[in-house]
């Protein structure tokens, strides 16, 4: 049974995975020592011998009972406690252009609510046997889980989709991370909410730099190229690096060991166009963060692997050094970050500066990332006949997203200022389109801080695909579809051919429109979506090799292929010919 | 597959009660006024009446023991009511067995089945008990229809061990109790909706703007009735009914509504308390008991 079978049953399963040591009690090299009810849960709160704890994760699965979710292959013990899955998706916040959302878009979000019950402790507990109490006497799951498992946060859950009769393995996935549990409440309910990888950028969980905790041991003048800092360990700064006390920069090339803390050597004073200067003592000397001349990918892979947590293989790196390689491959990013700074802040300026998205695909189990261009491919056609469900189809137009001039503002003067002090940035490039302005009746500015950003060139790029975009107000539209359709998500572009998109002649208007936001509202029967009309960005054609035939006629061209037309811009069938815009 | 009778299956009281079945009360009464049926209490019904098996009237042992047991399932699984706690064998054609066992000798006369997958499977089972040097089937080997639940009903058997066996595969089974079932003294007459045919499927379509239809969905939830007795013996309402009402308070239970022609069975759950009322008719009560029970397809 799939999503195309007439008759389909959808199933949910959901699989918490909790963290479970893979030892036996005593048994070596668990040292634990006791017999019956004294023995651990497994859990790395219960353990009794945290140095021995081997870390592996013990699933457990959920689903609401219904018949079809009653055996899975798979998943051989599911306790039917499930009341329901309420998810809310990612959405992509297409160039910063939303001002309510941050630059990574909104987090993916689930809520799961349970039953609470008694239990039998089986699965959960390897010694229930032993213990000499009946389970279901004392507690119920969720509180006993809760207690077994008091380190559950980032635990892994993920949402399975299928139909009956398929395997854990054939169903669509969603992974989150657990976030907070609550309950069991007054009607015996646990709710547990669950956040996308990309939540461990969240302020409160990942800074760059980290905050330094050396304090100059004694003063300085403002020419020693060495001097020590107390309350610091080596590990707290790197080899060679870049150092701010109050308002001066500085390079060092060593750091040691000192009788009273940390020796730097090699101190480069007054860089970055700041001044040297004396300090007093017990001045703070906070470690900077440094990007020069840095790929697009490689900065984001160090921000979110190194300092958002964010494992590698949670990654698509392979597809984002692809897609840097083919269309951001000039993008060369300098940055000096000289106090602490929430991950996610610095992730969203990048792509607003430089026109990237970012998020989090829970089909995929991958951070993906994609520039705001063209396509390279037609997209696949969605039609109100074979794919829209009757009665769910809206668009509207966003006017405050409408922008008629880019001032983007970069060569950041002093790094120990904010980001956006429009004084404190050497240079400004604006870019605007006056004339559609003028017909609009009034100008819709949009700043760019561009920390990153070192050349005027690509600051000029990046203005030029704001306008291009955004200069008519831009389209948004939902729609549903059935789930026969479910293979369309987020980051996919498609064409929509619908009666309420008409141009001036009645015609429809096939717009090629971005998935921004996708959600199986009805688990295995409806999805629902949100697209932004990405149609001014045209289509990408690459230079065809030496040799290559001539048009050979509408229908027949390479999609990717773009051919030369007369002196009046046709092909040999009347057919526009490309033009470089 | 419902109820499986023992083929040797007798009513000690038989007359008596196809009397009763005929409708005149009367002679459900001896000469000094008190009721036959409480003087009978231990005997046999009809199979046209209800044969009930709940949480008071099943075996409570916990001495669970198994042939086999196949890695990520539970011997003593199925000596609970949760259905998704199962037991399983290990491969194999089997013979399985499943036994429960007591402290002291009893009088059994049922063992009910649920949460299995034996008739997808196609086994056989057997129901055997200990005569104290070899085991002795109580109800001939069956082989098992479909995955819904049963309800063996045998002569009434002494024994201190009693067991399953399982031929022709290794199943899954979440549900087994072995006991001496409740028997309803009157039969369930018109207006109910059987509860193997009152499904709660939920089915929707999703249909395009033009009205192309896109997708068709079911969800198979469960089954549910209502059973409807009228005019119990007040005395019979008084002596049973409290027990059965405790029992399904905090555990389901197994149903055969009519085993004599429509065999079904049902293993779910009371939603509503099930409280009789006088009928108004003279020491006679009715009760309603609506369940909501597991369906298997």
């Amino acid at each position: 049974m799939t999503e195309t079978t007439v008759g389909r049953e959808p199933v949910q399963i959901v699989e918490i995975k909790q963290p479970f040591c893979s030892l036996s009690f005593g048994v070596s090299p668990c040292t634990a020592r006791g017999t019956g009810p004294v023995k651990c849960y497994n859990t790395r709160s219960t353990c009794q011998d945290g140095a021995n704890y081997a870390a592996t994760t013990l699933s457990l699965f959920f689903s609401r009972g219904r018949v079809g979710e009653q055996t899975v292959s798979g998943a051989t013990y599911i306790i039917p406690s499930l009341v329901s899955v309420s998810t809310s998706p990612t959405r992509l916040n297409v160039g910063g252009s939303r001002t309510d959302a941050s630059g990574l878009g909104n987090r993916a979000l689930c809520t799961l609510t349970f039953n609470d019950h008694t239990h039998t402790d089986r699965v959960v507990d390897k010694y229930v046997d032993e213990r000499g109490f009946d389970p279901l006497t004392r507690g119920t799951f969720w509180t006993k889980w809760k207690a077994r498992n008091r380190y559950r946060q980032n635990i892994q859950i993920i949402v399975y989709d299928g139909y009956a009769g398929q395997t854990l393995a054939q169903m669509s996935k969603k992974v989150f991370f657990l976030d907070n549990i609550q309950g069991p409440d007054d009607s015996g309910q646990v709710t547990i909410q669950g956040k996308d990888v990309l939540a461990r950028l969240e302020e409160r969980k990942a800074q760059v730099p980290l905050a330094s905790p050396g304090v100059l041991y004694t003063s300085i003048t403002n020419s020693q190229t060495s001097f020590v800092v107390a309350g610091a360990l080596v590990a707290d700064y790197t080899a060679t690096g870049t150092l701010r006390i109050d308002s001066e920069i500085m390079t060092y090339t060593g750091r040691a060991t000192h009788a009273n803390g940390v020796e730097f050597t090699g101190v480069t004073r007054g860089t970055d166009r700041s001044t040297a200067a004396t300090h007093s003592v017990d001045a703070s000397v906070q470690q900077c963060y440094r990007v020069t001349n840095k790929r697009i990918d490689d900065t984001l892979k160090e921000l979110l692997n190194v300092y958002g947590g964010v494992p590698l293989t949670y990654l698509d790196t392979v597809g984002w050094k692809a897609e840097v390689d083919t269309y951001l491959s000039l993008w060369q990013l300098n940055a000096l970050i000289t106090v602490p700074t929430a991950v996610h802040d610095l992730v969203s300026s990048i792509q607003e500066q430089t026109l990237v998205n970012c998020w989090w695909d829970e089909k995929n189990l991958l951070v993906k990332m994609r520039s705001i261009r063209g396509v390279d491919a037609l997209p696949p056609l969605i039609t109100e006949e074979n794919n829209i469900i009757a009665g769910s189809f809206v668009m509207r137009e966003k006017p405050e997203e409408r922008v008629s001039q880019v001032w983007i503002y970069y060569d950041q003067r002093d790094k120990t200022r904010g980001k956006e002090e429009t004084a404190n940035y050497a240079s400004l490039i604006t870019v605007a389109n006056l004339p559609e302005e003028l017909l609009y009746g009034e100008p819709s500015v949009r700043k760019i801080f561009g920390n990153f950003l070192s050349a005027g060139a690509l600051a000029s790029t990046t203005a030029s695909k704001i306008i291009t975009r955004y200069i008519h107000s831009p389209s948004e539209i939902e729609f549903r579809m059935d789930a026969k359709d479910r293979d369309k998500w987020v980051g996919d572009v498609v064409r929509i051919r619908h009666s309420a998109d008409r141009d001036e002649f009645g015609d429809y208007r096939i717009r090629q429109w971005l998935i921004v936001a996708a959600d199986e509202v009805e688990p295995g029967e409806t999805v629902h979506y949100i697209a932004e009309d990405i149609t001014l960005y045209g289509k990408i054609y690459y230079i065809m090799a030496a040799g290559s035939a001539n048009y050979p006629g509408a229908g027949l061209a390479p999609e990717k292929s773009g051919y030369i037309g007369n002196s009046a811009g046709l092909l040999s069938d009347g057919a526009s010919a490309a033009r470089i815009s | 597959m419902g109820v499986i009778i023992s083929s040797d299956y007798e009513y000690r009281f038989g007359n008596s009660f196809l009397l009763q079945e005929n409708g005149d009360r009367l002679l459900l009464e001896d000469a000094s006024g008190s009721l036959l049926i409480n003087k009978n209490e231990t005997d046999d019904q009809p199979l046209t009446h209800a044969r009930i098996a709940h949480s008071r009237n099943w075996l409570p042992s916990t001495f669970i023991s198994a042939s086999s047991t196949a890695a990520g399932y539970f011997a003593a699984a199925p000596n609970n009511t949760l259905t998704y706690e199962r037991w399983k064998p290990t491969s194999g054609a089997g013979p399985h067995t499943w036994q429960i066992s007591s402290l002291s000798a009893v009088s059994l006369d049922y063992c009910c089945l649920a949460g299995h997958n034996l008739g997808s499977l196609g086994c056989t089972v057997t129901v055997e008990a200990y005569d104290g040097s070899a085991w002795a089937a109580v109800s001939a080997a069956s082989l098992i229809a479909d995955d819904s639940p049963i309800m063996f009903l045998f002569n009434e058997t002494t024994s201190s061990k009693w067991r399953i066996k399982i031929e022709g595969g290794s199943p899954t089974i979440a549900v087994i109790k072995f006991g001496r079932s409740m028997q309803m003294p009157r039969p369930l007459f018109g207006g109910l909706a059987p509860m193997e045919l009152s499904r709660n499927t939920v089915m929707k379509m999703n249909i395009s703007e033009s009205g192309e239809y896109l997708g068709y969905s079911k969800w198979r939830t469960y089954l549910e009735t209502t059973y409807s007795w009228k005019n119990l013996t007040a005395a019979w309402v008084y002596e049973q009914w409290p027990t059965f009402q405790r029992a399904i308070e905090t555990e389901p239970f197994f149903i055969a509504w009519r085993p004599d022609g429509y065999p079904a069975v049902a293993f779910g759950r009371a939603t509503a308390p099930a409280t009789p009322s006088t009928s108004g008719t003279k020491d006679f009560m009715d009760v309603q008991l609506t369940m909501r029970a597991i369906s298997h397809d």
